[in-house]
C-alpha cells in the first residue's frame, strides 16, 4: 500500500514511516498540511495517517475538505486527544479509525490493514488462488497447505493485486503503491518481485497480461 | 446556640431585651406609684389631723358636745375609712371616731407617722396642752390602694409583652426575607452550578455579600476552566513526546533483537508504556478534579458506550471478549459531561481488561434503572481489599501493570455527578469474578 503520513513531530513521524515501510508499504511523510494536500491530489494513496494538530492547520479541517471533494481515502487519525468527544468529532469528519498517542507501532500497521480491508473488499480473511491460500490478517501464504515465507515487499505486491482481484494492475500502479516519493526504483524492480513470488507460489499465481500489467491467477 | 436559626436567635434576643426593659420599666413605675400613693395618702392623713385641731378645744371644754360633733365629722363605721382619736394628757381617749378602737393606738406620743400591723397612724400634738390627735389609716385600705395603683400602672405593660413578641417576630421575618433569598441562591450553587447570582434588589447590608459571592464564583469558574484547559493541553503536550520516545524505542528494540541489548530495550519499552499510562491516569484524575464545575448536559450513555466498545474491540487483547447487553433499546440519558463520563467508562473497561481473566468475557450490562454493570472473570477479591480499591494508587491484584488510579477516578467522577460506584466480588450468582456497578442519578 502507499500511505500518506502527516505528522509534525519529527521523531514520531520518522519512526512511524520506518515501521510502516518495514511492513512493505510505501510511506510519504509530510510535516505540514499544505504539501500533503498537493500530494493527495496527485498520488493514489491507499490510506492516510493524519495527526490533528499541525503547524499550518487542523487535521480535521483537512479531512473534511477531503471528504467534501468526494475522496474516499481510508483515514486513520493519530492524535494525543483521547476524549470521547474528540473521537466522535473525528469519526463524524470522516475518519475510519482513531489511534491515540502514545501507541504501539504494530498497532498502526494493524489498523492500516484493517481499514484497508474494509475499503478494498478483502473482508474474507482467507483468499484461495489455485493451490495458494492467503491469510490476510496474519500475512501467511500457503502452497498446497505448506507455509511459504514471503518478504514484506513480496507480500505488498500480492496485496496490491489482491485488492484489485478482478482487474489488471499496471506495473506503474504497483510501483506507486510500493514506493514513496524519492525512493530509488529500478526499471525492472516489479518484474523482479513478480518473478520471486512466482518462484515461491507457482508460476500461475500471478498472470501477466501483455501490455497491461498483472493480475492474480485463478 | 450552634444549630439554631438566626431568626430564632434574633427573636429570642430582641424579645428578651424587650421583656427586660419592660420589667425594669414596670418595677420603676411600680415603685414610683407606691411612693406617690403613699405620699398622697400620708398628706391626706396629715390634712385630716390638721382639720381636727380645732376640735381638741371642744374636746377639752365640752367633751359631750364634741363627741356628738366628732360622730358627725367622721360618721362612718367603715373599717377602711380614716379613724382618729384625741388622746388626753393621761393617755386616755378623749374623743374618737366611730370606727376607731376604744383603746388608744399603741404608738408613742410623738409627732409624726407610726406604723402598727393594722394602721398607719399620724400623731400630732393638739392645741390644748398634753393632748394628741392621732389619725389612723387602716393598713388594709392602703394595701388595696397601692395594689390597685400598681396594677393599673404595670398591668398594661405586661399585657404588651406578647404583642411585642408578635411584632418583633413579624419584623424580623420580614427583614430576613432578602437574606433568605440570598441564602437560597447561594445554596443552589454547587459543583454543577457556578452561575452568577442575579441582582435581587438586596438591602445595602447584603448587596456587598452578593457582589463578593459573584466575584468568587467568577474566579472559581475561570480557575476551573483554566484547569480543564490545562489538563486538555497537557494531554497533547505530554503524549506527543512520549509517543515519539516510545516509537523510537520500539524501532531500536526491533533492531536490537537477537543481541545482548534486546532484553534491556524491551524493558525500556515496557517502562515507557508504564510511564505513558501513569501520565494518562494523572491527567484523567486532574480532569476529573477540574470537572467540579462541569456543565451537566444530558448525554446518551449508549452513544458513549458504542464509541468506547468499538475502540476496545479493535484491540487484540479484547476483541469479541467485550460483550454488551442492554435493557434500554434506544437511549439512556444521564446528566454529566460527555468526556468525563467517557473517562469513567473507559477506566472501568480498562480495569476489566487489565485485571480480569483473559479467557473470560468482559460483560457490560446496561440496566433500565440507570445502572451500568461491568463484569469480568477472575479470582475473588477479598472484601477488605475491595474497600480500598477506590483509593488512589491501590491495586487489587499484582497481575497487570495498572497505576491504581482508574477506580479512584471513576469514584471521584461518580460522586461529582451525584451517582455512585459499587464494587463487588464475587459476581452475584457466580463463584468468582469482579463487578463494578455505576449508579447514575435521575437527570433533572
Amino acid at each position: 500500500m502507499r500511505i500518506l503520513l502527516v505528522e509534525d513531530e519529527p521523531h514520531l513521524g520518522s519512526a512511524v514511516q520506518e515501521h510502516v515501510r518495514a511492513a512493505g508499504h510505501a510511506v510519504d511523510w509530510f510535516e505540514r498540511l499544505e504539501p500533503a494536500e498537493h500530494a493527495v491530489l496527485t498520488v493514489p494513496y491507499d490510506a492516510l495517517l493524519l495527526d490533528l494538530h499541525l503547524p499550518d492547520g487542523r487535521g480535521l479541517d483537512f479531512l473534511r475538505k477531503l471528504r467534501r471533494r468526494g475522496n474516499a481515502l481510508p483515514v486513520v487519525i493519530l492524535t494525543a486527544r483521547d476524549l470521547v468527544s474528540d473521537r466522535i468529532e473525528g469519526l463524524k469528519a470522516g475518519a475510519d479509525d482513531y489511534i491515540v498517542k502514545p501507541f504501539d507501532l504494530d498497532e498502526v500497521n494493524a489498523r492500516l490493514e484493517a481499514v484497508s480491508r474494509r475499503y478494498f473488499g478483502k473482508a474474507a480473511p482467507v483468499l484461495q488462488v489455485g493451490p495458494v491460500e492467503l491469510e490476510w490478517e496474519s500475512k501467511i501464504a500457503r502452497l498446497d497447505g505448506r507455509p511459504v515465507e514471503l518478504s514484506a515487499r513480496e507480500w505488498a505486491v500480492i496485496e496490491v493485486l489482491g485488492r484489485r482481484r478482478q482487474s489488471t494492475v499496471s506495473k506503474e500502479q504497483i510501483e506507486d503503491a510500493l514506493y514513496a516519493f524519492g525512493e530509488e526504483i529500478e526499471s525492472n524492480t516489479i518484474e523482479v518481485y513478480v518473478s520471486r513470488i512466482r518462484r515461491k507460489l507457482g508460476r500461475d499465481f500471478i498472470r501477466t497480461i501483455r501490455g497491461l500489467g498483472y493480475r492474480l491467477g485463478d | 446556640m450552634a444549630g439554631t436559626s438566626l431568626v430564632s436567635r434574633l427573636i429570642l434576643l430582641l424579645t428578651s431585651s424587650m421583656a427586660a426593659l419592660w420589667l425594669l420599666g414596670s418595677v420603676a413605675a411600680g415603685m414610683l406609684t407606691v411612693f406617690e400613693v403613699n405620699e398622697r395618702l400620708d398628706n391626706a392623713i396629715e390634712e385630716v389631723a390638721q382639720r381636727l385641731l380645732p376640735a381638741t378645744y371642744g374636746a377639752v371644754q365640752q367633751p359631750q358636745v364634741m363627741q356628738q360633733t366628732a360622730r358627725q365629722l367622721v360618721a362612718t363605721l367603715d373599717p377602711k375609712a380614716l379613724a382618729y382619736q384625741i388622746i388626753g394628757p393621761g393617755g386616755e381617749v378623749a374623743m374618737r371616731s366611730g370606727n376607731a378602737p376604744e383603746r388608744p393606738f399603741p404608738v408613742p406620743r410623738q409627732g409624726g407617722f407610726h406604723d402598727t400591723p393594722q394602721y398607719r397612724i399620724y400623731s400630732q400634738p393638739a392645741a390644748a396642752e398634753g393632748y394628741f390627735i392621732e389619725v389612723a389609716e387602716p393598713a388594709m385600705h392602703r394595701s388595696e390602694a397601692l395594689l390597685r395603683a400598681t396594677a393599673l400602672t404595670v398591668g398594661p405593660l405586661l399585657l404588651f409583652l406578647p404583642l411585642s413578641w408578635f411584632l418583633i417576630r413579624w419584623a424580623v421575618l420580614r427583614s430576613m426575607r432578602s437574606l433568605d433569598r440570598l441564602r437560597g441562591e447561594i445554596g443552589r450553587r454547587d459543583g454543577s452550578n457556578l452561575s452568577q447570582i442575579p441582582d435581587m434588589g438586596l438591602p445595602a447590608e447584603l448587596a456587598p455579600i452578593l457582589a463578593a459571592v459573584n466575584r468568587l464564583l467568577e474566579h472559581l469558574e475561570r480557575a476551573l476552566a483554566t484547569e480543564r484547559q490545562f489538563a486538555a493541553n497537557s494531554a497533547h503536550e505530554l503524549r506527543t513526546p512520549i509517543a515519539a520516545v516510545l516509537a523510537q524505542m520500539q524501532l531500536l528494540s526491533v533492531q536490537l533483537s537477537g543481541t545482548q541489548h534486546a532484553e534491556r530495550a524491551t524493558r525500556i519499552v515496557s517502562q515507557i508504556k508504564g510511564l505513558s499510562s501513569l501520565a494518562e491516569k494523572l491527567l484523567q484524575l486532574s480532569r476529573a478534579g477540574a470537572a467540579v464545575g462541569m456543565q451537566k448536559e444530558r448525554i446518551d450513555i449508549l452513544t458513549v458506550l458504542q464509541v468506547l466498545v468499538d475502540e476496545f474491540r479493535r484491540r487484540e487483547d479484547v476483541g469479541d471478549r467485550l460483550v454488551v447487553t442492554t435493557a434500554c433499546s434506544d437511549e439512556l440519558i444521564v446528566q454529566g459531561e460527555l468526556d468525563v463520563v467517557g473517562i469513567t467508562l473507559r477506566n472501568l473497561i480498562e480495569n476489566a481488561v487489565r485485571y480480569g481473566d483473559p479467557d473470560e468475557p468482559i460483560e457490560i450490562v446496561v440496566e433500565r434503572d440507570r445502572q451500568i454493570r461491568l463484569l469480568n472473570g477472575g479470582a475473588v477479591i477479598p472484601s477488605q481489599t475491595l474497600e480500598t480499591l477506590k483509593k488512589p494508587f491501590v491495586r487489587g491484584s499484582s497481575v497487570g501493570a495498572g497505576g491504581g488510579l482508574g477506580l479512584a477516578i471513576v469514584d471521584s467522577v461518580m460522586k461529582q455527578i451525584g451517582g455512585s460506584l459499587m464494587l463487588m466480588s464475587p459476581v452475584m450468582g457466580r463463584n468468582g469474578g469482579f463487578e463494578a456497578r455505576l449508579v447514575f442519578p435521575e437527570p433533572i
